[in-house]
């Protein structure tokens, strides 16, 4: 009986240890394959990166010649659950960072007055003030008076046929 | 060296690939390391040390002159070069912690494991695996703290005194902390190692008295004062106005906050760098999963060692110390010594080297526990063996966290790096010449491009968020 206590001691001193490396080696060798069942899926686009928030991805894209104005689409899960049809200035005002719509803004070139008014009438409706103010200072806002519908406009413009 | 031996040394072997995976995927800093870099590549490796021996506040010239040499070495290839030598860094550290634990009967091998959940685990390594300034500083001295404890408990040999100077001369005129160095061969000797002579304990006190008249007498370097940091106190942190509004004309009742703040925080992971977070959750009523491991974990822990200290009295008490007392004794040196020093401001990785030597001290007291369960009644033992199963797994909980945290970084350094531009221009360090300009384009597609980070799922970060 003593023996084994003596070993259950060391068994339970030493399998969780064990145990959880065996996990994080798991994780290791399923990310060096491929499979990373633990980490979101990668970005396919510049909308994609920006609207889930990922600076150096959209960093990268941006250096890489990716255009922030087109209109590509959003798999699902990267906003919402249903697949989006974004640019990558609106999908950066939809992830609510100011710093990434500037980081975005500024691989964009010059913007026109109604770009600048939908782009403020957005941060406005997804609640980044000072990104609607920026937007606006160059050209006043004469948003929808339906406070939401151009973010509305936007997330239904993957319905459209 | 014995099966055991072999099956613990594959054992750690393992958790530094690991460990080296993670640390791979860690883009060098942009705000601890960019400008460190910068600075340390003006003018010659002598004329730098020369400069920094005339620094204000921080004496820290081997600390440049490492970055400097590693730099040189690089050749631009500075990722590799930076990244590598932390790597090597965790695997000296994993070598010197099998060294001290000598793990060579199956109790000493299952502790192994333990052992280094611990060391991993526990939230002062933290600091010295997420950032570097390219190179982690608080790692170096974690690897002379453990070096000065293999060094003084070995056999008395004349190149160890000789081994223990040459330590305490790099880690001291690195980091401030390398000043625990003649702390480990002082205990060391008290409790009976003579690895380091008589004489080689008597000039490691020579050489202390000799830094700080360097420090002070010859050089005036000074200390950092209470208005230069953010520090932790209470509930939240304050920055230094508020710090010298609260204690102004009685800073020392700030820095014995501090002090007494370390020592629990190593022993109970509460408070946090100055910070009662767990305290305020509990308050609160719900505090995470996350915290409740941590505190559990370390306050078995630290029930384990008053355990030990407690079993051992008589044989210390008659000064009859084994190579487990040692490294127990040489843990609870160096643990006020190093709250000490982190008088100034709390932080986390200041208090690694209380923190390493905490795992090697668990590993042997675990040993300790292990060997005594089958002298045990059975009462006892099965209390033994449930305090170890829960041991176990909350510091293997905490070690996994580590892993997680360090992804986390990972994205958060890159972001940086993708915000390069306008954070360097809010410093003043906007690259003004081509060497900076290729410098910061260097770093910044090392982190962005070459090797881009992948985003865990939302419910890991949740889960350690407070690790």
């Amino acid at each position: 009986m003593r023996i084994t206590e003596s070993r259950l001691g060391i068994v339970v001193c030493a399998a969780p240890p064990i145990a959880a490396l065996l996990g994080v080696l798991s994780f290791v060798v399923l990310e060096i394959a491929g499979r990373e069942p633990l980490t979101l899926p990668p970005s396919h686009n510049l909308a994609e990166a920006a609207v889930a928030r990922r600076p150096a991805d959209v960093f990268r894209r941006l250096e890489d010649g990716e255009d922030p104005r087109a209109i590509v689409a959003v798999r699902g899960g990267f906003y919402q659950e249903a697949p989006l049809q974004l640019s990558a200035l609106e999908a950066a005002i939809l992830s609510r960072s100011s710093e990434l719509v500037l980081l975005v803004e500024r691989h964009a070139g010059v913007l026109d007055a109604e770009t600048r008014r939908h782009l403020g009438c957005l941060a406005a409706d997804a609640g980044v003030p000072d990104i609607a103010d920026h937007f606006a200072a160059a050209s006043p806002a004469t948003c929808p008076a339906e406070r939401g519908s151009t973010r509305q406009a936007v997330l239904r413009r993957g319905d459209r046929p | 060296m014995n099966r055991w031996s072999v099956a613990a040394g594959v054992y750690a072997a393992l958790v530094v690939a690991v460990l080296a995976y993670f640390l791979l995927r860690l883009p060098v800093q942009l705000s601890d390391s960019y400008g460190n870099l910068v600075q340390a590549s003006q003018g010659t490796l002598w004329s730098l040390l020369e400069q920094q021996f005339h620094a204000r506040a921080f004496l820290r010239p081997f600390l440049w002159g490492l970055i400097r040499v590693v730099f040189d070495l690089s050749g631009g290839h500075y990722y590799e070069w930076f990244r590598g030598w932390h790597v090597c860094q965790v695997a000296v550290l994993a070598i010197l912690f099998l060294r001290l634990v000598r793990p060579v009967t199956p109790a000493g091998a299952a502790v192994v494991p333990l052992g280094l959940a611990v060391l991993l685990g526990v939230h002062t390594f933290t600091g010295t695996v997420v950032e570097a300034f390219p190179i982690n500083t608080f790692m170096t001295i974690l690897l002379c703290m453990l070096a000065a404890a293999d060094i003084a408990m070995g056999p008395p040999r004349w190149w160890r005194d000789v081994a223990a100077a040459a330590i305490f001369i790099f880690a001291a005129l690195t980091v401030e902390t390398g000043l625990l160095v003649p702390v480990v061969f002082v205990a060391a000797f008290a409790a009976g190692a003579r690895g380091v002579s008589r004489t080689g304990v008597a000039a490691q006190v020579a050489l202390v008295g000799a830094y700080f008249a360097l420090r002070f007498v010859v050089l005036r370097v000074g200390t950092p004062g209470m208005d230069e940091r953010s520090s932790g106190f209470g509930f939240s942190f304050r920055d230094p106005a508020e710090l010298s509004a609260i204690f102004g004309a009685h800073p020392i009742l700030f820095y014995a906050y501090n002090v007494v703040s370390s020592v629990l925080s190593v022993l109970f992971a509460e408070p946090r760098a100055g910070v009662w977070r767990f305290a305020s959750q509990l308050a609160a009523g719900t505090p995470p999963a996350g915290q409740i491991v941590n505190v559990l974990a370390s306050a078995i822990a630290t029930g384990l060692l008053g355990w030990f200290v407690w079993t051992r009295r008589a044989a210390w008490r008659s000064r009859r110390f084994e190579r487990a007392d040692q490294l127990v004794i040489v843990f609870l040196a160096v643990l006020p010594a190093n709250a000490a020093i982190a008088y100034a401001y709390s932080k986390d990785v200041i208090l690694s080297p209380a923190g390493a030597l905490l795992a090697v001290a668990v590993a042997a007291a675990a040993r300790q526990l292990l060997e005594s369960v089958p002298r045990m009644r059975r009462s006892a033992a099965a209390m033994a063996l449930v305090t170890l199963t829960v041991l176990s797994c909350t510091w293997s909980i905490r070690a996994v966290g580590l892993h997680v945290v360090m992804r986390r970084a990972a994205a958060n350094t890159a972001t940086d790096w993708a915000y390069a531009d306008s954070w360097l221009e809010g410093q003043h360090l906007t690259p003004a010449t081509p060497f900076e300009t290729a410098l910061k384009t260097r770093l910044q597609d090392d982190a962005v491009r070459r090797h881009p980070v992948t985003y865990l799922r939302p419910a890991w970060n949740d889960w350690f968020e407070d690790h």
